[in-house]
């Protein structure tokens, strides 16, 4: 059974590499597959072989604008679904995401200063430091106000999350209020988006979420046993207060730094782990992979139909929401007639 | 010198939660040999899953030390302690729908190492104690579907799986029907009499408690009233004094061959007397 697991994780890793290069081809400007893949072994191995006889112009179009934009969706997507398979076991709450504790309000509100004030220390990247600044900001707010009533409890937790987001969203409407020109971008920047993303971006969210990704992998076992509770927890050899710390920790920082990249892209982190359960059930050793790849893949979906099927770009929250909501609804509803008359 | 037969030695130990002002621990000093079943009884508030937490190690004492193997319970490494002691909380309540096989292998926990899977000699043990404990019509359903008596008895598997010489329980029979309950009492006996196993639980039927408890701990207000075996100390008086109900005890009854405890009736009408 384990071994299938394995083998389905690799078949699935395949398809999404599959869909990356058909991703690729898809746009404005229609490129051959085979010209796809021919231009990545080319950048790949150096051989100029490969380009001979390609537009000169669709390596640019590949390597530089569509690759970059199409790898930063795929790490974004998984990034915050394995975030949201931590939050929801950790605050032992199936609605948790990994906005719960306020990650989106600080970063919406970091990056709407920036913009609001036409910040430029950072060049191109100060919307996004600002973003990732004040959902760190948040993060040390909402663990703070947790611990004052002494024990880091799930309960505490997710009241401070939701007591320092609502004073956040206050503040980032009173932005909004007194930003004439800049509020369309500012919606729109707060709505997501992969336009225009470089590789700077892919690597700067490979780095952070495959670091996470290793981390919660390592304590997936842990994850499991946190979710029992915590005298559970601790009669099994485990610290619970100490591994839920590091957890946060790292799961914030992660969502930190794809919400700084993407904008706030809801609805995957909290509908990918509970879709993932019913094909692989709640165990975190194998939840955390196949989210990973799902969330890749419906996030890298969502952008190629903004970017290459629809005439004009549409946030990508908004697609992800339309595609993935009847998808999750579908299952959910065929998912419990099965159990209740089916056993 | 530490005894050998003492599991754990309880030196003038406290403990105070932080929003209370009494201590739900009061100077406590005892001594829990090993090889026993031992019975926490006593009134609602009056310490015993306090108790119980200090001896798992889930909570520090305040003031006090606490010995166990000889050595302070706080100094252990939480891993090794979890090979040593195994401990069933009163409540469980998760929101994850693990399935039930996943939870019972999670006892397995302190004893498999970070990335491989369970040994064969885990899912052995595993397949045993879900077949002892008549729970494999059970091992493909989610917990988040089960009832409060069958959630009961899948913690009581996972407490088994881990097998340790210590075992604490908190009400452990207390959602489960009285068929599973004496075979969970009587599991527990059998571990203690073959296996040289101790087991400590807390438990508000005083009649299971003297059908299988051969040692009492009897507690009020945090503190221990008396301790020792149970045909020495349940007695008339001591129910009396602690639960303020009036009970008969009858000796060697002929089914159980211990105490039976029956109450009498009207404690309402004699508590509302003073109003």
């Amino acid at each position: 059974m384990r071994v299938q697991f394995r083998t389905n994780i690799l078949l699935l890793c395949c398809g999404l590499f599959i869909c990356i290069a058909v991703s690729a081809s898809m746009g404005y400007i229609k490129i051959p597959l085979l010209d796809v893949i021919k231009i990545t072994a080319y950048k790949i191995t150096g051989n100029k072989r490969f380009i001979y006889g390609i537009n000169h112009i669709y390596p640019y179009v590949i390597w530089d604008v569509r690759i970059p934009r199409i790898l930063t969706s795929v790490i974004v997507g998984a990034g915050l679904s394995i975030c949201g398979v931590v939050f929801q076991a950790l605050l032992l709450n199936p609605l948790a995401d990994p906005y719960t504790l306020g990650i989106s309000a600080g970063a919406a509100f970091g990056g709407s200063i920036a913009l609001l004030l036409n910040i430029s220390w950072f060049g191109i990247y100060s919307v996004s430091i600002f973003a990732f600044m004040g959902a760190v900001g948040t993060l040390i707010a909402v663990l703070s106000i947790s611990k004052s009533s002494g024990y880091l409890s799930s309960y505490t937790l997710i009241l401070s999350g939701i007591i320092v987001s609502a004073i956040l969203s206050a503040f980032i409407s009173f932005i909004k209020y007194i930003a004439d020109e800049q509020v369309a971008i500012l919606i729109f920047w707060l709505m997501g988006s992969f336009v225009s993303k470089s590789w700077t971006e892919v690597i700067t969210t490979f780095t952070i979420v495959s670091i996470g990704f290793i981390i919660f992998l390592f304590l997936a076992k842990d994850l499991n046993i946190i979710s029992l509770g915590d005298k559970t927890a601790s009669s099994l050899g485990i610290n619970p207060e100490k591994i839920r710390l590091i957890l946060l920790i790292s799961a914030s920082l992660i969502t930190a730094g794809c919400v700084s990249v993407s904008g706030i892209i809801g609805f995957v982190g909290l509908v990918i782990p509970h879709l993932m359960r019913f094909f692989v059930g709640s165990n975190a050793e194998r939840l955390i992979p196949a989210s990973a790849i799902a969330g890749a893949l419906l996030l890298m979906g969502a952008d190629t139909i903004t970017r290459a099927i629809l005439p004009r770009e549409v946030p990508i929250g908004v697609i992800t929401a339309i595609i993935g909501g009847p998808f999750f609804c579908y299952i959910f509803i065929k998912r419990n007639s099965v159990d209740t008359y089916g056993r | 010198m530490a005894d050998k037969n003492i599991a754990f030695k309880l030196d003038k130990v406290s403990f105070l939660y932080k929003s209370f002002y009494n201590k739900a621990i009061d100077n406590i000093s005892l001594i829990i040999e090993k090889g026993h079943f031992w019975g926490i009884i006593g009134p609602n508030g009056s310490g015993k899953t306090t108790l119980l937490d200090l001896l798992a190690g889930f909570r520090r004492p305040y003031s006090g030390k606490i010995l166990f193997n000889g050595k302070n319970i706080s100094e252990y490494n939480k891993k090794v302690l979890a090979k040593f002691i195994s401990f069933m909380p009163q409540q469980f309540y998760t929101n994850i729908p693990f399935q039930v096989e996943d939870i019972i292998l999670m006892g397995r926990y302190p004893f498999i190492s970070r990335f491989s899977r369970p040994s064969s000699y885990d899912l052995h043990l595993a397949k045993y104690v879900i077949k002892l404990l008549d729970l494999t019509n059970l091992i493909k359903r989610y917990i988040t579907e089960l009832s409060r008596g069958e959630i009961q008895r899948v913690m009581f598997a996972r407490v088994l799986v881990q097998d340790t010489p210590i075992i604490l329980l908190d009400e452990p029979t207390s959602n489960m029907d009285i068929s599973y309950a004496l075979t969970t009492l009587e599991i527990i006996q059998e571990q203690i009499r073959k296996r040289g196993k101790t087991a400590i639980m807390a438990v508000h039927d005083i009649n299971l408690a003297s059908m299988y408890c051969d040692k009492l701990i009897i507690m009020r207000n945090g503190k221990v009233v008396s301790y020792g075996y149970t045909h020495n100390i349940l007695n008339e008086e001591t129910i009396k004094s602690i639960f303020n109900v009036e009970c008969q005890i009858y000796n060697n009854d002929q089914y159980t061959g211990a105490k039976y405890v029956i109450f009498k009736k009207g404690i309402y009408k004699a508590a509302n007397i003073h109003n």
